[in-house]
């Protein structure tokens, strides 16, 4: 009897345990925040600086490498495995288009790949999904 | 022991061969961190010999690569050169020109080289593959004798062209011309054009960006920036430079970093491998199955995170499983980020689950055994078991789900039949998630059982599933109230439920009867539960998925999205920025120039996205110097292009054209090229067109696409989009929608309310059903776009189950090979039995004329599918010949064309035939001209076309041609003119009808594989009932006969109504039995007869034993009391008390015969041997010199006997076993399984039995102990046989005896009394 409450309890533990793995979002209300969590994240090379903003589809197209529609777990590791063959040197956004339902920006990112420095530029879009501003839209090209 | 053999004693143990070996490991670390510090160092300290070297290098390799490729070229045209079809035809004009096309094809085909072989007068006798460009001052130096090689840049790709002269006789008599790509065959990649050039492949293999030059003279220092080395041709001329980029100080040590990096993770993941086998070895020797379970456990997923940790495989593997864009998730930090890394998740889980439950199967007893819990604590356990066990479930879905919506991978699609490998993974993960949910579900209802089997005992397994399906069948129901998003069904969920209650009733009714498991059963439960729950939820989550893709790409897709274009022209302008092309533009070679807008669009985001465009570049003045138009907005870019401004700056601008749903806008900007003096190089002009329906870039040739693989164009079902205004089509782009067709009521009501913008419904249109998407365009108007998917058919879900099938054979097949590879390893054979040599032989006997005609039928398919195809291209050639030598429209007559290149692409949209038409060998116009334009296509017409056509006289010919790693079919027909003499040649390839190719193949292989799916099943089940119904009788002809042997004459025979020579069999061996049971009961009645002379004689003889001291006491007495002796009081108390003793011996003599003779009356029951062992063992406690210990296997039960008798026989042996020790030792008892019955074995330390008198030891009356009467084994033996067991002793003299008693367990359904 000792085993199997033991078991029992250990398997209620593990259960809730993963239920409270994936933690809720907080979502911001400016867009410029979310650029700003971008630009900071791509500088760095670091996705999950910016990955909480993914819309749960998201419009990849990464130069040399995916194009196309994926989730927002896929487009966290699409480009976490981008910037962990180019190493980014500087980014920055340029422009901002203001708009009221899509806001992007665009900027140029200088990035160390196989010993040799590259220039991409770089899109984002957002869209307003509920309470939150959401990316939509992801290209380095 | 000298140093030397020390040290090879170390090694030779398995401990001190760990160690070594993780001792290397980490020395291994250790100098790759110095090596590491050394070369950063030296990089550092002497930078630019560092960046010299590995420039050096890379040049070195890049510029071998390029003379290889030469060298095999000039090898190939000589050896062309030398043939005597060649120099024959050259010189004598025999053996004909149509060999030499055959040769020329031959090379073309095989080697993919562009192969022309010239007279003496330069003039091509025979060619095939791309042109080799502007060749006549090469070809007059090789007519004069030189071998000459240079690079050809008309094209889209650069090529490297080697022409030789022929000779015969040493005369010159014509040369031979071989040209290999250098370039990329197109700049862009997509489904079709895959191909690379020799820099990017260099690039990929040396880590170093690497660039051919062959733009003149010059060397390219691009500022010190790069290094260079000269190419040389085989007549030394210089072709061309390789340019290596010098490799940046900080990226340099970054990639040396990373590389170190994974070179360190690879070594430390065998480390880790190897402390979790060591660790394992520690984990098999922890006693208590709790701590080694969760130790277990613990070290499967330590070793699975430090790989995760390490980042590995997938930082050596990139591609294939391990791409996330086929499917990332991110549970568990990871541990699913791609389909390779969930398949190395899965099978941990699943080792790990099947490790707990092999564990807590072999220790724990019976199933129906009630908990000591009293019901009010277990049935409460029971119910949160219960709902714990879906949540688990819901786990399931949930990673089944993530499986479909975070995932690329096609579930469903008709149009391959094998799944990729990708899948097939994926699938495996499912099969394997699947396996171990059932696996622990299994085992959970095993312990809900256990917690409600409460109450009497003849109540407790009826109560106990009773309350568990009712358990089961609440949390199924509430589960779905508590949960909001429970994922899956109320009726999935019962019915998993009852699949779960199944298994686990059939694992409990084997362990009842103690029969023994058989793991291929349990593995193929395991994987049609598995298969039957995945099923419904892939088939939902697919559908689900389908309709979220559709309603993104309504949403994203149907607005233009301002910001996104003005990007998408910026990139393409930001691209003209190179040096590269300003190399080009300063050198002005026109060809080359005129390439450069093709290649910058070909690789900019207006082509991956597929838009409408014009790339231009201009010179100074912004006169065109090149530009490449795609698409059908032509004459709307064109005007945007014309009105746009040239100045110092970049400059976008946006035009909005036409209104409603063929409103347009277009994208344009422009932008300087500037040297780095800032002087002006040209311009560049980027235009890009947006249609409100971008949905379908149709105009846009497949293949010069672009890479984007997940858009609308590439969805595996068909999407239709149609536009209705105030409910009525108005436009649509599929032609089975009628015009006038009306939206259907359900989305009229739906979309009356006009605060609503969408709504899903289906659409019915002709025979076909259409999952449609009704989106409004904006709100408040009556436009709604409808983004229809056809219904999927039953052939479509039977292709799709055939491949779940496919898949799951395939895993089968693996766990079969592992299986028996493990069981070879153990030095364990495979024993086939009849029924699995009976259902092979039946299988291949059904599938090979099956396969054979399958075979013929596919062969017959193909050639069928090709005949079409030949038919069809005849037809079409025919037509557009018609079409283009009567055409009233005079700008598309043989005679003028290409005069006016739309008007013959006018022409091909209505005749709905894309076409090329030939004079003189060239090309004159083509339906999509941009293709030859930008050198795609060679110009000139096929050589083996020509060679058939105008050489051969053929009216009509079809070839197969390739493009990248696209192969299709076209059509040849010559145009004749009234006298009947060839003045061109006309073409229809079926390379820009792909889509319709997949949509045929999709029907064939849904209705081809649908039908052989259903024959396979039903052979498959005929094969299996027939395989059981010939060789059931055979395999329990084989158990009654095993019986026989056993001594067990009472055995159940198989239906002797079969039939034929098995029938015969079976009615013999039951005579046979007959006969032996006659036998037997005479030779048992004579042992009887024999037993009891034996016994006549031995009481006869015990009892005189006795008598004979109890006569002399008693002459003794009368003797003394005659003599009147003294001491006669003394005497007379002597004497009695022998006399009574020997009374005493002879009552006990009696007790013991009459035992022996008239045993109690028996009352058979039910019984648990490990109970009565343990009673046994319990009347000994008073021994307190003996150990006692006792064991009892997993699965042991229940056999038939009297409860006391069968103790006091163990009682017997027991006490055996005790004197033969002495009274003092060790006896162990174990109950274990055997052959269908339950085996106790009693084993003692003692003294042994001596060989000569074992076969004596069940005699009665034999005794090797001065007291008893010698009849404690021969009741033992006479218990068990009476109980149809057997008793065996086994002993070894000075080591001890085992006496093993074994009884037959419970058959199924027997009664409990008798």
């Amino acid at each position: 009897m000792h085993r199997t409450l033991l078991i029992t309890a250990f398997l209620f533990l593990l259960n809730a345990a993963l239920s409270l793995a994936g933690g809720l979002l907080i979502g911001k209300g400016d867009p410029r925040e979310v650029f700003d969590d971008i630009q900071q994240g791509i500088a760095a090379g670091n996705v999950s600086l910016f990955s909480s903003h993914f819309h749960t589809q998201v419009h990849v197209t990464l130069r040399g490498g995916e194009s196309g529609l994926y989730s927002a777990n896929q487009a966290y590791y699409l480009l976490q495995n981008y910037f962990r063959d180019r190493k980014p040197a500087s980014f920055a956004f340029t422009t901002f288009g203001e708009s009221d339902t899509n806001p992007y920006a665009t900027g140029s990112l200088a990035f160390n790949m196989r010993g040799s420095r590259g220039h991409a530029q770089v899109y984002a879009a957002l869209s307003h999904n509920g309470e939150r501003w959401v990316v939509t839209h992801m290209n380095i090209y | 022991m000298d140093a030397r053999s020390r040290i090879a004693t170390m090694v030779a143990s398995r401990r001190s061969r760990f160690m070594v070996m993780a001792v290397f490991l980490l020395l291994l670390v250790a100098a790759g961190r110095l090596a590491e510090y050394l070369l950063v160092t030296n990089a550092v300290v002497h930078w630019e010999n560092v960046s010299d070297g590995q420039c050096a290098d890379a040049l070195a390799k890049a510029t071998g690569r390029f003379t290889d490729l030469q060298r095999s070229l000039r090898r190939t045209a000589a050896d062309l050169a030398s043939r005597q079809e060649v120099t024959g035809y050259l010189t004598r004009g025999q053996p004909g020109r149509e060999r030499l096309f055959a040769r020329v094809t031959e090379i073309n085909r095989t080697q993919d080289l562009g192969v022309e072989i010239r007279e003496k007068d330069g003039s091509v006798a025979a060619w095939d593959g791309p042109e080799g460009g502007n060749t006549e001052a090469a070809v007059r130096s090789a007519l004069h004798g030189r071998m000459v090689s240079f690079i050809d840049r008309s094209g889209a790709a650069s090529r490297l062209v080697v022409i030789v002269p022929v000779r015969a006789d040493t005369q010159v008599v014509g040369a031979v011309s071989v040209s290999a790509a250098v370039g990329a065959g197109a700049p862009l990649s997509n489904s079709l054009l895959r191909e690379r050039g020799l820099g990017e492949r260099l690039s990929e293999e040396l880590g170093v960006a690497v660039e051919f030059s062959f733009t003149g003279e010059g060397e390219s220092p691009r500022d010190g920036r790069a290094c260079a080395s000269p190419l040389i041709g085989i007549d030394s001329v210089r072709l061309g430079s390789v340019n290596v980029m010098k490799p940046v100080r900080s990226a340099y040590l970054e990639t040396l970093d990373a590389r170190f990096r994974l070179g360190e993770s690879v070594v430390l993941a065998l480390l880790a491998g190897l402390l979790a086998m060591g660790a394992g070895e520690l984990i098999r020797r922890i006693k208590p199955t709790l701590v080694r379970l969760i130790a277990l456990s613990a070290l499967i997923w330590g070793l699975r995170y430090a790989l995760l940790f390490l980042d590995l495989p997938s930082s050596v593997w990139r591609g294939g499983i391990f791409d996330p864009a086929l499917f990332a998730s991110p549970f568990g930090g990871g541990l699913a980020r791609s389909v390779g890394e969930m398949t190395i998740t899965v099978i941990a889980l699943a080792l790990n689950v099947v490790l707990i439950a092999a564990t807590l199967l072999k220790r724990e007893g019976p199933a129906a055994a009630a908990m000591r819990i009293p019901p009010l604590a277990g049935l409460p356990l029971a119910a949160g078991i219960t709902f714990l066990l879906y949540w688990l479930l819901r786990g399931y879905g949930a990673a089944i789900r993530s499986g479909v919506a975070d995932s690329t991978l096609t579930y469903f699609d008709a149009r391959v039949i094998l799944p990729s490998p990708e899948l097939a993974f994926m699938i495996l993960n499912f099969f394997l998630l699947g396996a171990s949910l059932i696996i622990a579900a299994a085992g959970m209802t095993l312990l809900i059982l256990r917690l409600c089997a409460a109450g009497p005992e003849r109540w407790r397994t009826r109560l106990s599933w009773t309350l568990t399906g009712l358990f089961f069948l609440t949390a199924s129901v509430l589960f779905g109230v508590f949960q909001q998003n429970p994922l899956m069904s109320d009726a999935y969920r019962m019915g998993f439920g009852a699949i779960i209650l199944l298994i686990t009733y059939r694992i409990t009714a084997a362990r009842a009867v103690a029969r023994p498991v058989s793991i291929r059963r349990q593995v193929l439960t395991v994987m049609a539960a598995s298969g039957l729950v995945l099923f419904p939820l892939l088939d939902a989550f697919t559908h689900d998925r389908d309709r979220g893709r559709v309603e993104i790409f309504a949403v994203e897709e149907l607005k233009p999205v301002d910001g996104w274009l003005k990007y998408v022209v910026e990139e393409g302008l930001q691209g003209f920025d190179n040096d590269t092309y300003r190399e080009r533009l300063s050198e002005g070679y026109a060809a080359d120039v005129a390439g450069i807008a093709f290649e910058r669009w070909a690789s900019s985001l207006a082509c991956s996205q597929g838009y409408d465009a014009i790339f231009t570049v201009t010179d100074p003045y912004g006169q065109d110097a090149g530009r490449f138009v795609i698409g059908g907005s032509v004459e709307a870019m064109s005007q945007a292009e014309a009105m746009l401004p040239l100045g110092r700056g970049r400059m976008i601008r946006v035009r909005d054209i036409g209104t409603g749903v063929n409103a347009l806008k277009v994208y344009s900007g422009s932008m300087p090229i500037l040297a780095a003096d800032s002087s002006l190089f040209g311009y560049a002009k980027v235009v890009i067109a947006a249609a409100q329906q971008s949905l379908f870039r149709g105009e846009t040739p497949a293949i010069l696409r672009g890479s984007s693989r997940a858009g609308i164009e590439s969805f595996y079902r068909r999407i239709t989009l149609s536009e209705y205004r105030d409910g009525v089509l108005l436009t649509t782009n599929d032609p089975e929608v009628p015009i006038g067709h009306t939206l259907p009521d359900a989305a009229v009501e739906a979309m009356s309310d006009t605060a609503r913008m969408s709504v899903w419904s289906d659409d019915r249109i002709g025979d076909e059903v259409y999952e449609t998407f009704f989106v409004r365009r904006s709100p408040a108007t009556n436009d709604i776009v409808a983004l229809g998917l056809r219904q999927l058919g039953l052939a479509w879900h039977i292709v799709s189950a055939v491949k779940l099938l496919a898949a799951y054979l395939l895993i089968a097949l693996l766990i079969i090979v592992v299986a028996r590879v493990a069981a070879m390893r153990r030095g364990e054979g495979y024993r086939v039995t009849f029924r699995d040599r009976l259902l092979l032989a039946l299988l291949v006997t059904a599938l090979l004329p099956l396969s054979m005609i399958a075979l013929y039928i596919g062969v017959a398919d193909r050639e069928r599918a090709d005949e079409s195809v030949r038919r069809r291209l005849d037809e079409e050639t025919q037509n557009v010949i018609y079409n283009i030598t009567t055409h009233p429209d005079p700008g598309v007559t043989i005679l003028n064309l290409p005069s006016d290149r739309y008007a013959v692409e006018q022409l091909a949209s209505e005749i709905e035939t894309d076409f090329n038409v030939y004079t003189d060998r060239q090309l004159r116009a083509s339906s999509k001209q941009v293709l030859y334009d930008v050198g795609i296509f060679d110009s000139r017409l096929s050589g083996n076309a020509y060679a058939r056509i105008v050489l051969g006289g053929e009216r009509f010919m079809t070839q197969t041609e390739r493009v990248g790693e696209m192969k299709y079919t076209v059509g040849y027909r010559p145009v004749l003119d009234a006298r009947g003499d060839i003045i061109g040649v006309v073409s229809v390839p079926t390379l820009f009808r792909a889509e319709e190719g997949e949509q045929e193949i999709a029907r064939r292989n849904a209705f081809l594989l649908g039908a052989y799916a259903i024959v396979l099943l039903a052979m498959l089940l005929i094969a299996a009932v027939l395989a059981n119904r010939i060789a059931r009788p055979v395999q329990q002809l084989t158990e009654a006969t095993r019986r026989v042997a056993r001594g067990e004459l009472d055995v159940p025979l198989p239906h002797a109504g079969i039939g034929g020579e098995i029938s015969d069999l079976v009615r013999a061996f039951g005579q046979m039995i007959h006969d032996l049971r006659r036998n037997r009961e005479e030779l048992v009645r004579y042992e009887r007869e024999l037993a009891w002379k034996e016994m006549a004689k031995q009481v006869a003889h015990e009892i005189k034993n006795p008598l004979t001291p109890m006569r002399l006491s008693i002459q003794h007495l009368r003797r003394t009391f005659l003599d009147k002796a003294g001491n006669f009081p003394e005497i007379l108390d002597t004497v009695t008390r022998t006399i009574i003793e020997q009374i005493d011996t002879l009552s006990a003599i009696a007790s013991e015969f009459s035992h022996f003779a008239r045993m109690p009356r028996r009352t058979l029951s039910r019984v648990r041997c490990e109970e009565v062992v343990e009673e046994a063992v319990r009347l000994f406690s008073q021994e307190t010199r003996v150990t006692f210990e006792t064991r009892a296997e997993v699965g042991v039960s229940e056999v038939v006997a009297d409860r006391d008798e069968l103790r006091r026989a163990l009682i017997n042996i027991i006490r055996n076993g005790i004197q033969a020790m002495d009274g003092a030792g060790r006896i162990e008892i174990s109950t274990l399984r055997r052959a269908e019955g339950v085996a106790i074995a009693v084993q003692d330390h003692g003294k042994g039995i001596p060989e000569e008198i074992r076969p004596k030891l069940f005699e009665p009356n034999f005794s090797t102990k001065t007291d008893g009467m010698g009849l404690g084994l021969a009741i033992v033996k006479k218990t068990v046989d009476d109980l149809g067991g057997t008793v065996t002793v086994d002993s070894k003299e000075g080591a001890g005896t085992t006496v093993t008693v074994w009884l037959p367990s419970v058959a199924e359904g027997s009664g409990a009394e008798r």
